[in-house]
């Protein structure tokens, strides 16, 4: 064994002995009715799915991690193992999002556990029906019971069974794969037993609206399917109790997200989507619109349409309500700008949401806008800036120089002014001079502001090496008393670019 | 596999299958109570040990049994064929119990003397009984009893040719079919096995779905 794998033994043996240790002590604790056991219950959660290898074997003297038993079965801890153990339980491999309430849920059942054959049975059955989410279970069966003893007696002494002839025919493995599919497709039978809750209210109870919740968001996030939009449709449109208690508890599920990065955007689509964003919160709505736009960043504009088409059903203030840019992610702001630039009075909502947001979820969101919008955007776009740090001016600065229109660069040309410069990366300065000074825009601002004592001096030999190699190089180079009485530096490349011209 | 390891392993089945249909009798005694889930689960536990022990030897066993084919063999039929089916395709545990739980409990609707109910009238007396709680019993296997009942309400509530199939919906009605072919209206005695997966083969193709009809036929290799 090497060094590394030595250590990675150990360091698993270390998280599996504290879960062992939480889990037992949850079962204490449930056995002993101790009122808040939610902690520890998230504590064992967190312990199990953080083990390298998530599966616990299970013998009769404890519980073994690796091969290693770890939890011997003693009276004062582990005492449920060899009651277990007689319930057939073998192995416990706790799946990747195994939850708290599934932990509570085990530990409960091994609380309660007598070391009776009722009690061995009732946890037998408690297991082979599928009721312990969050694990896959290993289970043998359970030990002979007299009568089981008895029959086998009787059978031994019957006649041998017959040889049976072989079947008709034989199914192939592309006949059986879909059927197999059918079989497994979690959203038929989540369609199935919701119809059936729907319709028998007497059996709500065995299907809690909150493991619908988590059924739904896990099916949503494995292969969103139309008929998972029915179904959530329904529920944002139910009038019963059970509908409502969905709706809450959906809440606690990212299930929005999950419905706008996955669900289709064809007519039918959108309007199911639709009725799930009016029929559920604006925190499910919200995480609905947000997951559309970070799959219209993903697949850039061509899903704008769609967007903008279900953006224009709800309006743009209430779009813009249910988006919460502060939380929207900071990539999808320009889907989010792209979007509300296209809705009935969004460039109006543009200018009055820039200045009210940092700069840097401004950012975002101009990056995305035409050029005719950004130029109708300059005095906010100006606000921005003013209020930006030098790395996210740059930013800002890149995209209107990138736009090639003279009121966008006269806009920053306004704002370079107006900060003399200060705050502004140098690499940024010289840019705005190389495209200003090539437009022409404005090069006699540009000129008075590289002459002005105001500006940083290393800003100022920036400009002056711009403006020497622009059209306005003569006018830049002129001698000029003031030039007494900038510093040496100043001075110096006067000289030099006088003498030599610009160096390349 | 030794010829004696291989006897003990039949008798055990045999065993098994006797001790099931023990449990069987008393569902189909009292049809209007509320169904005894833990006699169920009882049923199917013993069919899935026998099947993990051996799929062929259950399958001789359920063709062995007397040739009676009274409705609780009929029913352990049944419950043995979707099973079988289902654990052929790979079909996960927890969804082949409950499949298998609901093909008993309309067998024990539908099933009497005679050919018996199809499983479209039969799925809405068993989902009666299943949704009615026997007093005293434990509330503890919500999803099991969920997904047992979704079944049968979706087989009771399907209108059309095209809601019965959908899914995994046809594999019951032709197993309760197949069952009620065992014992045909004005027949004295009842089908083997091998004669009802050829008349199975012959007959069912056109009024149930070919893809299952072949699987169920294909049985246990």
């Amino acid at each position: 064994m090497t060094e590394r794998n030595r250590s990675q033994d150990k360091e698993f043996q270390h998280n599996a002995l504290a879960l062992l240790t939480n889990f037992d002590a949850l079962v204490r604790a449930m056995a002993a009715d101790v009122p808040d056991t939610a902690a520890l219950a998230a504590q064992v959660a967190q312990n199990w799915r953080a083990l390298a290898d998530r599966t616990l074997q299970l013998e009769p003297a404890g519980v073994l991690a690796n091969g290693q038993l770890l939890l011997a079965a003693k009276p004062e801890c582990g005492s449920w193992v060899p009651d277990a153990f007689a319930a057939g339980l073998r192995g416990l491999t706790a799946l990747r999002d195994v939850q708290p309430q599934d932990m509570t849920a085990l530990a409960h059942e091994l609380a309660i556990l007598t070391p009776t054959p009722h009690g061995t049975d009732r946890l037998h059955t408690w297991l082979w029906t599928d009721s312990l989410g969050g694990f896959r279970v290993e289970l043998a069966p359970l030990a002979p019971t007299d009568a089981e003893q008895r029959a086998l007696q009787d059978a031994l002494l019957a006649p041998p069974l017959p040889p049976r002839e072989p079947p008709p025919i034989a199914l192939s493995a592309e006949e059986s794969a879909p059927l197999a599919a059918t079989c497994n497709d979690p959203v038929f039978w989540l369609a199935e037993e919701l119809s059936l809750v729907l319709t028998h209210a007497e059996m709500q109870p065995d299907m809690p609206a909150h493991d619908l919740a988590r059924r739904l968001r896990h099916a949503a996030a494995a292969a969103f399917d139309r008929r998972l939009l029915a179904m959530l449709g329904a529920l944002a449109q139910g009038k019963n109790d059970y509908a409502r208690f969905a709706r809450a508890a959906f809440e606690d599920e990212p299930i929005g997200e999950a419905i706008g990065s996955r669900a289709p955007l064809d007519p039918a689509g959108l309007q199911q989507i639709g009725q799930i964003i009016e029929g559920l919160s604006p925190h499910i709505g919200g995480g609905v619109l947000r997951g559309l736009l970070a799959r219209a960043t993903e697949h850039g504009e061509v899903l704008d349409a769609p967007i903008v088409a279900l953006a224009t059903t709800l309006g743009v203030e209430r779009f813009v309500g249910l988006v919460e840019l502060a939380i929207l992610a900071p990539i999808s702001r320009s889907a989010f700008g792209r979007v509300i630039a296209r809705l009935t009075g969004g460039a109006e909502w543009l200018a009055e949401m820039l200045p009210q947001v940092t700069p840097s979820e401004a950012i975002g969101i101009i990056h995305g806008l035409p050029v005719n919008l950004l130029l109708r955007l300059t005095k906010p776009i100006h606000q921005v800036l003013l209020r930006a740090q030098p790395r996210e001016r740059s930013q800002v600065a890149q995209l209107l120089l990138g736009s090639g229109n003279l009121g966008c660069l006269a806009a920053l040309a306004a704002v370079l002014r107006e900060t003399e410069a200060k705050g502004w990366e140098l690499r940024t300065i010289r840019a705005i001079y190389q495209t200003l000074l090539l437009n022409n825009v404005e090069p006699e601002p540009l000129l008075k502001l590289m002459q002005s004592s105001r500006v940083a001096v290393e800003a100022r030999l920036v400009m002056l090496d711009e403006i020497a190699r622009s059209h306005i190089a003569q006018e830049g180079l002129r001698w000029r008393m003031a030039e007494l009485l900038d510093p040496p530096a100043i001075q110096e490349r006067l000289a030099q670019l006088r003498k030599h011209g610009v160096q390349p | 596999m030794s010829a004696e390891a291989a006897r003990e392993r039949d008798a055990w089945i045999v065993a098994q299958l006797v001790l099931a249909l023990q449990e069987v009798r008393p569902l189909l005694a009292d049809r209007e109570a509320p169904w005894n889930w833990i006699a169920g689960i009882h049923v199917l536990d013993r069919m899935e040990q026998s099947m993990t022990r051996g799929e062929d030897a259950t399958a001789r066993a359920i063709a062995a049994m007397p040739p009676r084919w009274d409705p609780a063999q009929r029913a352990l039929a049944a419950t043995w064929r979707t099973m079988s089916v289902l654990r052929r395709l790979g079909v996960d545990a927890a969804t082949t119990r409950a499949a298998s739980h609901a093909s008993l409990a309309m067998a024990c609707a539908g099933l009497g003397q005679g050919p018996g109910l199809a499983a479209s009238d039969a799925a809405a007396p068993a989902l009666t009984r299943m949704i009615a709680r026997r007093q005293g019993e434990s509330d503890d296997f919500p999803r099991h009893r969920v997904r047992v009942c979704a079944i049968l309400h979706a087989l009771a509530r399907a209108q059309s040719d095209q809601e019965r199939a959908v899914g995994v919906r046809p594999l019951f009605a032709l197993v309760q079919e197949m069952e009620r072919w065992r014992q045909p209206a004005g027949m004295d005695g009842q089908r083997s096995e091998t004669e009802l997966l050829q008349w199975t083969l012959a007959q069912a193709s056109p009024r149930f779905d070919a893809k299952w009809v072949r699987a169920v036929v294909a049985g246990p290799a």
